[in-house]
């Protein structure tokens, strides 16, 4: 039931006021910043705790007496070892496979597992385990330096850090005081070591780095790094460490997939490289050959998570000299041995930090020597046990010292090798275990911290919710009086907070702590003070605060953590249901029967939005990916992209039959929205075909041309939408109205002729209408939305800009529902709520899961061949939040859809304000309330078996999407305002 | 424990002089419907009995049982007299001429209700249920519940647009047969909830636990129908 006539009298436009609505407007948006810092701050305290750090030791080891130890023997050492890291190398990727089920990763790279069966004492293949996260940067540091990567780490991929820590790279430099390395590959390394960079020997330079993050590129890095090996495999004795870091298999793993013919191409390069390494060390037993992978893959070729596929990568280790002692099958060990392992193979100091133990086969040698494992193993113990008496996190803990005591009695009284290294090797896996629960503890009182801030400022929210309710009580008119409370609120409880916190040094977080409290104090002062206003509570908000709950009871259990998706889709369903229950009650005929439409359409996009997926490892073997063209893929499909210039065509033509219902396809909207808002999808999809094409294998040569062309029409999208059409909207102010003027002189005589003296005395000589006046605000609004869609769409996969589009016609689709139910008025919060669950909804339908392995990092590329900070990274969040910016953004619809001004009425102008932000403390107790259930799961659950694998990057997702939906409130509180003030500059 | 209280049910809130003039007698028979919903019940209960028996195929018993389904509601249809259970702002005339042909009444109830099956089946498919694979599962479950919910409330409830509509906006007036539906929804909708649980049992297969939801929620509708049906009272 529109609100308001479609036409509307125009008036003389008096221009008092301006300034008055300006401030009580700009005032107004001041309120959702508020409770976003509040949020933030509490999100920050939560995260703290929960996401764990590990304090990092300087020292650096040197060899101890037991070295010189007559009983102390250790395996021979070799001159120099060549790396060879060959990024996301799975361990099926190097084992021989009887499997004929023709994999085209099967029985490509065969030399290791050919080798270790022909030369046992020479080679050996091993199950390298990976301690998630499975990603390059936690490995390069666990590889190097033995220790255990934390979480927190796994954010900071991007930047990398130095490792202050002591590690084999460092020994080489401070042990052997000739100590050169050689290097090629990843760039990463040199931010992790930047002391490789000035990898010189006599004037001749040993570093090659390349840029490591165009994951679309499959050959310069290696190619490079392969033009680089041969001179350096020739000049042997100008290195001590030669490290090649190859990235073409991660690279056609995150491009294709692992069971591609690009894959196999890229092994069978790798092949050729190990063939020709082996054979340039064949007559030199001074040299051992370790290849390895950093982390393994999944079967769609990304890393990330601890899947199976992902943490087993391979091993390979070689040498002309025979030092291993022959096993029956392959040994399994974990990536953090090969640093005792590797320190031993080239007579170093095992790192100060390290913890893992060394690789048996390796000790022991040709002749089954267990007096070398035992010296090494009792090495390391030392080591090890150096460090926990060195290292604040084990302070009080004595239970392991027992065990290490008895292992150097043994070793002190008998010479039974064999059961004494047993002995250390049960220490060092019993420290390892310890290491790995003592850096999964959590800060609680940080966790608590920011669990409480969520439920005050929840409470506030409430509180703020159901008084102010936007048309007797307007925010702006309190706010004079509340604003000063919360700011001195806050200021004094950082005072306090501070001070206390410096006691118990705790600074930071209890200063975060007395920031939020103090100021929600502040505002609870304030409000004392006002009068008791108490709205009615309407069965659809008690159904909004219903949904939030059952929404957020998903996150205690893994279950439905994993299947978030289909559980959203039965409650948006149910929803859908519930609309068509109420649609029916509709007394106007003509009105129910538009509801009840929307109301089955509303079912079907919500059942729709279900349907495409990227199934995560849990979900299987119930789940079938359908997001790419193929599941073990990450390209889009043809389908995909022709249902996407489909859509190009269609959308516009959607939008504008809803903007018709209102007669507000006027002014500027068809041009806006039938001719910009369709070329920019029609470009939107041509991107995506050209990035189709550059994919097919044929097309190799083209590829050149190809990217320019891309690269073409995606900066030119980048500027329109990002930039051109959002200046436009402030700039040019595109009202969808138009003025329609009648000469009524004619209706005048014809009057005055039938003597009808009355009508001709009170008609106007020319009347002017305004066609789409009953939908001012919101027309004006849908063209800003739009616009940002196309943003958010452009920087989605094919089927990820579909799901967009359908996203925004359900949003529309909600709008004339709550049109026609008279939600906006009766329940502000429901329509802003459902939208909420729209957005986590969408999130799974373009392609994400609540995992850090499915953010899709290849977008970093769609406007810029390397990583181009502020493009990337633009990219990346409107990829991966695009449906929260969007249900954010939506907000203000709830109140503008079908809303006409009131010329003259200033007032009327504060009220619609007033009900904006109204609407947006809606949204944001959706947002407040399921981060604070998300928070309440986590802290519960947070010695769950699943922390890492499911809860933390779920909480991960729930901070980063209550931000999202957080910051766009705020940004679309603001675009309101200049609406209203806009609106009202017109008519007065 | 038949409660007989006999005030006509209207839509209207007020009722009108000619509707309290009503010579129909109105009961909510609890007795019948609490022996029905026995009845019901012992299917789910009988089916856990018998799959600890043998290998259990919900296909193969949804199927079985289908017709003993149909054939206890149609008892109960029959003699709970549906005729005396008219939800309709119709005169009194209409309903009399219902009451006449109870038997044919109730043929052509379940005769709609399995037409009305593909319906049901595709409101399960927009709840989330499979639409590739399980389609018999889905179907056969659509079938059960067609005869749930739809069977009494067709044979119950005149076919005019206004009934239906009161139906479908949850307003009509409280009668066993409507709650017992509104049940049938809630019982096979809380059905649905403990599936993705990842406890892997027998039980969680589709579409089990939405066929024990919706039987339980049949009964316990059926009940809180018969018990409050004598009150002038809407959902």
């Amino acid at each position: 039931m529109p609100r308001s006539p479609r036409t509307a009298p125009t008036s003389s436009v008096p221009r008092a006021g301006q300034s008055q609505l300006k401030y009580s407007t700009r005032i107004s948006a001041l309120v959702p910043i508020w409770f976003l810092t509040l949020q933030l701050l509490a999100l920050v305290l939560f995260a703290l705790g929960f996401l764990l750090s590990r304090p990092v030791l300087p020292d650096i080891a040197v060899k101890s007496t037991t070295y010189s130890d007559p009983d102390v023997v250790l395996p021979r050492g070799f001159n120099r070892v060549v790396v060879i890291l060959i990024d996301a190398l799975r361990h099926d990727f190097i084992t021989s496979s009887d499997n004929n089920n023709g994999a085209y990763y099967l029985n490509a790279l065969t030399t290791p597992s050919l080798l270790s069966v022909a030369e046992p004492e020479h080679a050996a293949v091993f199950k390298f385990i990976a301690d998630p996260p499975t990603t390059t940067l936690q490995r390069l540091k666990a590889l190097t330096t033995g220790s255990l990567p934390t979480f927190i780490d796994a954010g900071s991929n991007f930047n990398g850090a130095e490792v202050t820590e002591d590690s084999w790279i460092q020994q080489v430099h401070s042990s052997r005081g000739h100590g050169r390395i050689a290097f090629a590959g990843d760039d990463t390394w040199l931010s992790l070591f930047p002391s490789l960079s000035q990898g010189t020997y006599e004037g001749m330079n040993l570093t090659f780095p390349y840029e490591s993050f165009n994951v679309w590129d499959l050959h310069t890095v290696d190619a490079g790094v392969t033009s680089h090996l041969w001179p350096l495999l020739q000049r042997r004795d100008d290195w001590d460490i030669l490290i090649a870091h190859y990235l073409g298999v991660d690279h056609a793993g995150h491009r294709f997939g692992p069971n591609t013919p690009q894959m196999k191409e890229k092994l069978l390069e790798m092949e050729a490289v190990l063939k020709s390494v082996v054979n340039a060390i064949k007559d030199d037993d001074e040299t051992l050959l370790v290849v390895l992978g950093d982390h393994g893959m999944d079967e769609k070729g990304d890393h990330g998570g601890d899947s199976k596929g992902e943490v087993e990568a391979g091993l390979f280790l070689y040498s002309s000299r025979p030092f291993l002692a022959p096993a029956d099958q392959a040994e399994t060990v974990n990536q953090i041995d090969l640093v005792p392992t590797l320190s031993f193979l080239l007579d170093l100091p095992v790192p100060f930090n390290n913890l893992g133990s060394p690789i048996a086969s390796a000790m022991l040698g040709t002749d089954y020597d267990f007096q070398k494992l035992a010296s090494a193993s009792r090495i390391v113990a030392e080591q090890i046990h150096q460090y926990r008496s060195h290292h604040p996190s084990f302070e009080g803990m004595a239970e392991l010292t027992e065990v290490y005591g008895a292992a150097s009695e043994a070793w002190n009284m008998s010479k039974d090798y064999e059961s004494i290294s047993k002995l250390y090797l049960a220490y060092q896996e019993q420290n390892l275990k310890s290491c790995r629960e003592m850096w999964a503890r959590f800060d609680v009182p940080s966790m608590v911290a920011g669990t409480v801030i969520f439920v005050a400022t929840l409470g506030t929210l409430l509180v703020f919710y159901f008084t102010f309710d936007g048309e007797v009580e307007c925010p702006s008119d309190h706010l004079n009086f509340l604003a000063p409370k919360v700011g001195y609120g806050g200021l004094v409880g950082l005072v306090t907070g501070a001070g206390l916190g410096f006691l118990q040094s705790r600074l930071l977080i209890v200063s975060v702590f007395g920031v939020g409290m103090g100021s929600i104090i502040g505002f609870c002062q304030g409000m004392r003070r006002l009068p008791r206003i108490k709205s009615a509570v309407s069965k659809w908000t008690v159904l909004a605060l219903l949904s939030i709950v059952l929404h957020g009871i998903l996150f205690a259990s893994n279950s439905y953590v994993v299947w978030e998706a289909r559980s959203l889709s039965f409650l948006l369903v149910s929803f859908g249901f519930i609309f068509l229950a109420a649609s029916f009650r509709l007394p106007d005929a003509k009105t129910r029967a538009t509801a009840v439409l929307h109301a089955i359409m509303f079912i079907i996009q919500s059942r729709l939005a279900e349907y495409p997926r990227i199934c995560r490892e849990e979900q299987l073997p119930f789940c079938t990916s359908n997001f790419y063209a193929s599941t073990a893929s990450s390209v889009s499909s043809l389908p995909a992209i022709l249902v996407l210039f489909g859509t190009a065509f269609a959308f516009p033509a959607i939008i504008r039959s809803f903007l018709r219902t209102s007669a507000s396809y006027e002014g500027s909207a068809p041009l806006w929205i039938g001719i910009g808002l369709r070329a920019v999808l029609v470009l939107v999809a041509l991107y995506w075909t050209l990035d189709y094409v550059e994919a097919n294998p044929n097309a190799q040569t083209y590829v050149e041309v190809l990217k320019i062309y891309k690269y073409i029409v995606s900066r030119v999208l980048f500027g329109v939408t990002v930039i051109g059409a959002p200046l436009a909207w402030f700039r040019g102010f595109p009202l969808c109205l138009r003025v329609e003027m009648t000469n009524n002189q004619q209706k005048i005589k014809q009057a005055v002729q039938n003597g009808d003296v009355d009508t001709a005395s009170k008609t106007a000589p020319v009347s002017v209408e305004v066609i789409g006046f009953g939908n001012t605000y919101g027309s004006l609004y849908l063209l800003l939305f739009v616009s940002i869609f196309a943003a958010v769409a452009l920087c989605m996969k094919p089927v990820g800009g579909i799901a967009m589009a359908v996203m925004v016609y359900q949003v529309m689709t909600l709008l004339e529902l709550g049109d026609a139910l008279e939600l906006f008025t009766t329940s502000p919060i429901l329509t802003p709520t459902v939208i909420g669950l729209m957005a986590t909804q969408y999130y799974f339908a373009t392609g994400h899961q609540a995992t850090l392995a499915s953010i899709q990092w290849d977008v970093a590329f769609l406007f810029t061949e390397s990583i181009r900070p502020p493009l990337t990274h633009i990219a990346l969040i409107l990829n991966t939040l695009g449906p929260f910016i969007l249900a954010g953004l939506a907000v203000p619809l709830t109140v503008f859809y079908k809303l006409s001004p009131s010329p003259r009425d200033l007032r009327a102008s504060e009220v619609i304000m007033g009900r904006v932000v109204r609407a947006a403390t809606g949204a944001m107790i959706y947002a407040g309330g399921l981060i604070l259930l998300n928070c309440i799961m986590t802290f519960v659950l947070r010695r769950h078996l699943m922390v890492w694998k499911i809860f933390a990057p779920r909480f991960m997702l729930a901070g980063a999407s209550v931000i999202a939906i957080d910051g766009a409130i705020v940004a679309s509180t603001f675009l309101a305002s200049k609406a209203i003030e806009g609106v009202f500059e017109v008519f007065g | 424990m038949a409660r007989t209280k006999s005030t006509p049910r209207h839509i209207a809130a007020s009722p009108s002089p000619t509707s309290s003039a009503s010579p129909i007698p109105h009961k909510s028979y609890f007795l019948q419907h609490a022996i029905t919903s026995s009845a019901l019940l012992a299917f789910p209960v009988g089916t856990v009995v018998l799959s600890s028996l043998l290998p259990s195929d919900p296909v193969r018993t949804l199927g079985f049982f289908l017709p003993a389904v149909a054939f206890v509601q149609a008892l109960n249809i029959i003699f709970t007299h549906p005729g005396a259970e008219v939800v309709s702002k119709s005169r009194v005339t209409k309903k009399k001429k219902q009451s006449e042909g109870t038997v044919s009444t109730t043929i052509l109830g379940l005769m709609l209700s399995m037409l009305l099956t593909p319906f049901i089946h595709l409101v399960y498919v927009l709840f989330g249920a499979p639409v590739t694979v399980s389609v018999p599962a889905t179907f056969l479950l659509s079938a059960h519940t067609a005869l749930l919910a739809l069977f009494p409330l067709l044979c119950a409830v005149p076919l005019d647009g206004e009934t239906w509509m009161q139906i479908a906006a949850l307003k009509a007036p409280i009668t066993p047969a409507y709650v017992a539906a509104l049940g049938t929804i809630a019982g096979a909708w809380l059905g649905a909830v403990p599936i993705p649980l990842d406890w892997d049992r027998e039980w969680q297969t589709w579409p089990v636990t939405v066929v024990f939801g919706a039987y339980v929620g049949n009964a316990v509708g059926r009940l809180i129908g018969a018990v409050l049906s004598g009150k002038e009272k809407k959902l």
